[in-house]
């Protein structure tokens, strides 16, 4: 399947840099492809490398072009408009993981949650919730969940793990 | 000043209910127009009617999918096409950000609207109006990401969150 990866594009704490490094192994390993909208820095880079070193393709729904060599496996698609780039984004990938990222990846997050809301997709979500990163998000959607802001339960929306394997078999046992 | 307020179409509990009505009442009472989703359900329903009752001018943008949900009597009412271009009116429409307790479209409109903020797209005020400590979850994801380098900027360069209506008024009137 199609995973699409979203992950901060600055450098961040080696901690999440190896999980994020791993989830990228396994994806490429279990046959998988990767899709991502980023640019091709810091956390990002990381997972591309460690993908295309695995032998998976990459698409590439970016802003502007990220200039990477084409005929190694890698496509790009370049969308300037941030609207139109998210759904094509949602059009190419069958699943989603959230690694730690910033303003970005929540932004990813909960339009794919909201459009889920609305019926737009059923593809699943995994925050790979890497030494509590996501724990602020987790406990404001609980909290959603709890007082009834939420018209179905909050895991029929997405789920939280906590390591990289327990992320990928989450998404394949969402996706045949 | 136009004030866009983000909230539920859904019927919510009494805490939040009663600071949405307050903090509409009290930006109509100070002069300024209420920006809002348009429906007439929820609490969408509850601060266009406390503006209009304080006096206010409430100004909805909807969206084509639920147009059969608008107010019938507001001061203006756009119809957006899509569920983006609602997103993109509601901001351009704004002088401020107030965000109220919701569920998943709140937090999407908002998100986006940080995400713009951080790309320098607008400098608007964003405000949360935190009744009951609704949005610690939130706030804790967003000052971890600040302490770990996750953000350009400052979180306080991005938003504030308030724990009254008359909070998030002095906040976003001082800005």
């Amino acid at each position: 399947m199609y995973i699409c990866i979203f992950a901060s594009d600055a450098e961040v704490n080696e901690k999440y840099g190896n999980v994020a490094e791993e989830f990228a192994r396994l994806l490429a390993t279990h046959d998988h492809d990767l899709v991502v909208g980023a640019s091709n820095h810091g956390l990002m880079k990381k997972i591309v490398d460690v993908v295309l070193q695995n032998g998976a393709t990459i698409t590439g729904v970016v802003a502007q072009s990220l200039m990477m060599p084409p005929g190694k496996g890698y496509e790009e698609i370049v969308e300037a408009d941030l609207v139109k780039r998210k759904a094509t984004m949602l059009e190419k990938s069958d699943a989603f993981a959230a690694m730690p990222g910033g303003l970005g990846t929540l932004d990813e997050v909960t339009e794919l949650l909201e459009m889920k809301r609305h019926n737009l997709h059923e593809k699943p979500i995994v925050a790979v919730n890497i030494d509590g990163f996501f724990n602020g998000l987790k406990e404001q959607l609980e909290r959603m969940n709890t007082e009834k802001f939420l018209p179905k339960n909050l895991s029929e929306y997405i789920a939280f793990v906590n390591t990289a394997e327990e992320a990928i078999s989450y998404l394949e046992s969402k996706v045949k | 000043m136009n004030v866009t307020v983000f909230c539920s179409f859904r019927d919510v509990g009494e805490p939040y209910t009663a600071a949405a009505k307050e903090f509409a009442s009290s930006i109509a009472k100070r002069g300024h127009s209420l920006v809002w989703g348009g429906s007439n359900a929820g609490t969408m329903k509850v601060i266009a009617d406390a503006a209009q009752e304080s006096g206010g001018k409430i100004i909805g943008i909807s969206v084509e999918h639920i147009k059969h949900k608008t107010r019938p009597n507001a001061d203006e009412m756009i119809i957006a096409q899509n569920w983006p271009e609602r997103r993109a009116l509601l901001l351009a429409r704004g002088d401020a950000i107030v965000v109220l307790a919701g569920g998943l479209g709140t937090l999407d409109e908002v998100t986006e609207v940080l995400e713009y903020k951080k790309q320098k797209l607008h400098e608007k005020p964003v405000v949360f109006l935190n009744t009951n400590g609704f949005y610690n979850g939130f706030k804790m994801q967003l000052e971890r990401m600040d302490r770990e380098g996750f953000l350009p900027k400052a979180l306080s360069e991005y938003l504030y969150f308030a724990a009254t209506p008359e909070d998030a008024i002095a906040y976003i009137e001082k800005k």
